[in-house]
């Protein structure tokens, strides 16, 4: 389970020889079946990895290792086959015109029989819990739902890293809430699928495994949620806030009140301070 | 967004279940019937009489005909009439220009049967004839009209563009990327709504900066317009910039090779619609001859005698 799956090394990117790096000297390594978030203030090249991943973009310098190969472009085509994309706009990745055609697309794209591909529609539209709106067209749906319809789409595919380029913050609490949940579920029932979420949503990154913090192009902190939520101070300067928990379990601290490490959500918290 | 002309409703009714290529044939038929010319060739009767209405009432009686199966289909299809009217608002502009075009220059052969309403002292004169012309090209577009509406509120852009993308097959053998076609089709129909409600959006951001959409002269509509158009283009170019690199990200490649997840099928009752389709040919051809060739006046049929 600890065997790397993406290795950045020295990653330099910039969009133009001129121009000043996007990225610099950018470290790191995600291991498989670990969910990840990647966070940092606007412009900080958050997006700038997720392309780089599957190839949008080409990096300059350093390398990318994916499941220990090279990324470069002869090997592109397959690699960029194990990673998919949830984007940030509901509306703009709604391919097909309906829930069915846009689930299938990626599929019809990979040549798989008609058979298959029917019984896979209908296998990963229940699990996003939209297999009552199969012929539905997108303008009939919420921005939650054609989201969860990006990821049915995302799922059936098979993928071995799944990445969500600010998937959930076009959408209203009930929709993360939606998503969250989802993505909770796929987890559980795919322990050796990576998931890496580029989010702003500081509650998202506290339950993940592992957070990669950016700052100007370059790897800021790169710890667990716990470790990375200690440097407040550090945060702030970079204009990101703490999940509310911890800012909880910090003012709890300062009255001398000292939290289980363990706690994670507000109901345990409430619990713990109950008793 | 109801209004939008010919929008797609989801209903189960016989002519939703069939085959989208069998409807875009069926269109191509019925539009063939629609112009079809059904007046007798020549003015002057078999008695040697000149008669004006009737050389004009053989095509209003066809064209009745044909309005009447066309209605009878609306009907079956549950094609909603209210947009019907509505997608007729858009030709009125078209009616009155040729109104203007056909009754002041009516097309005939020679000026001596044309039968004038009234002549004016400059020797212009406005004439029957022109009025009726006018009249019959505009029940043809209004017929056309409602085929199409008919179409396109009873079959899924996506099955729409599957049978283009059949018809189109033959052209693959020339190694014209077909499917390349039916994608950008199909793309197109997918995003007209969001276009649709982006406009909406940006013309409320405009308003409410103050620009005026309804009122002022044309030079004053043209200049409030663009402030719509601008940003709608640079949104189009930023939605198309995320469509690409989802598309990619899902491995699309337009020259490479797909399956297809819908499939059209030919079902047993497509094939009674083709033929009774192939017999409403049959019979607006055999009006047609009859009319062109032997000089019949269908009238008489019903009854009616007599020179008008």
């Amino acid at each position: 389970m600890n065997k790397p799956i993406i290795e950045f090394k020295n990653i330099n990117f910039s969009y133009d020889q001129e121009d000043e790096l996007i990225l610099k000297n950018v470290c790191f390594s995600i291991n498989e079946g670990q969910y990840v978030c990647l966070i940092g203030h606007n412009g900080s090249g958050k997006s700038t990895i997720a392309k780089l991943l599957c190839g949008l973009l080409n990096y300059q310098d350093g390398e990318i290792l994916i499941n220990g190969i090279k990324l470069n472009d002869e090997n592109l085509e397959a690699l960029r086959k194990d990673i998919g994309i949830v984007f940030q706009n509901p509306d703009n990745q709604f391919i097909g015109s309906t829930v069915e055609d846009d689930i299938a697309f990626g599929l019809e794209n990979r040549c798989i029989e008609r058979e298959k591909m029917i019984s896979l529609v209908h296998d990963f539209s229940k699990r996003v819990g939209m297999e009552n709106f199969l012929s539905k067209q997108p303008e009939e749906l919420s921005g939650g739902q054609k989201q969860r319809v990006a990821i049915a789409g995302i799922l059936a595919l098979d993928l071995k890293i799944i990445i969500f380029d600010e998937a959930t913050s076009m959408l209203d609490p009930q929709g993360v809430e939606e998503i969250r949940k989802l993505v909770f579920d796929m987890r559980k029932k795919d322990p050796k699928l990576t998931f890496i979420s580029i989010t702003h949503d500081m509650e998202e990154a506290y339950l993940a495994d592992k957070v990669i913090c950016l700052k100007d192009g370059e790897v800021f902190l790169n710890d667990t949620p716990e470790n990375v939520f200690k440097h407040e101070e550090e945060l702030k300067s970079i204009g990101l806030g703490l999940p509310f928990i911890v800012k909880i379990k910090n003012d709890l601290l300062k009255h001398g009140i000292k939290i289980d490490e363990n706690i994670k959500n507000i109901e345990d918290l409430a619990g713990f301070l109950c008793k | 967004m109801d209004s939008v002309f010919g929008k797609y409703r989801n209903l189960n009714t016989p002519i939703h279940k069939m085959d989208a290529r069998l409807k875009i044939f069926a269109l191509i038929i019925l539009m063939v019937a629609c112009f079809l010319p059904y007046a007798r060739s020549s003015i002057i009767n078999s008695e040697g009489i000149p008669e004006y209405f009737g050389y004009y009432a053989n095509t209003f009686l066809v064209l009745g005909i044909l309005a009447l199966i066309i209605f009878i289909i609306m009907i079956i299809s549950k094609t909603s009439f209210k947009s019907f009217l509505k997608s007729l608002n858009a030709i009125w502009l078209m009616i009155i220009f040729l109104l203007i075009f056909m009754v002041f220059i009516p097309r005939t052969t020679s000026t001596e049967t044309l039968h004038p309403i009234v002549t004016f002292s400059n020797g212009y004169a406005i004439y029957w004839d022109g009025v009726l012309q006018c009249l019959h090209v505009v029940l043809r577009i209004i017929l056309m009209l409602a085929l199409t509406l008919i179409l396109t509120s009873t079959t899924a852009p996506m099955d729409i563009t599957y049978a283009l993308d059949w018809y189109m097959k033959p052209l693959s053998l020339l190694k014209i990327p077909t499917q390349i076609f039916t994608m950008i089709i199909s793309l197109a129909l997918r995003f007209i709504p969001t276009l649709l409600e982006k406009s909406q959006r940006i013309m409320k951001a405009q308003k409410s900066r103050g620009v005026d959409f309804n009122k002022g002269f044309i030079s004053a509509k043209v200049k409030s317009i663009t402030t719509l158009i601008v940003p709608l283009l640079v949104s189009c170019f930023s939605i198309s910039d995320d469509l690409s690199v989802a598309m990619y990200v899902r491995g699309y490649e337009p020259y490479g090779k797909r399956t297809n997840y819908k499939v059209l099928t030919f079902k047993l009752s497509d094939l009674l619609a083709f033929i009774i389709l192939l017999v409403i040919l049959g019979f607006f051809i055999f009006l047609c001859v009859m009319a062109q060739h032997y000089h019949i006046n269908f009238w008489e049929f019903f009854g009616i005698k007599g020179t008008w």
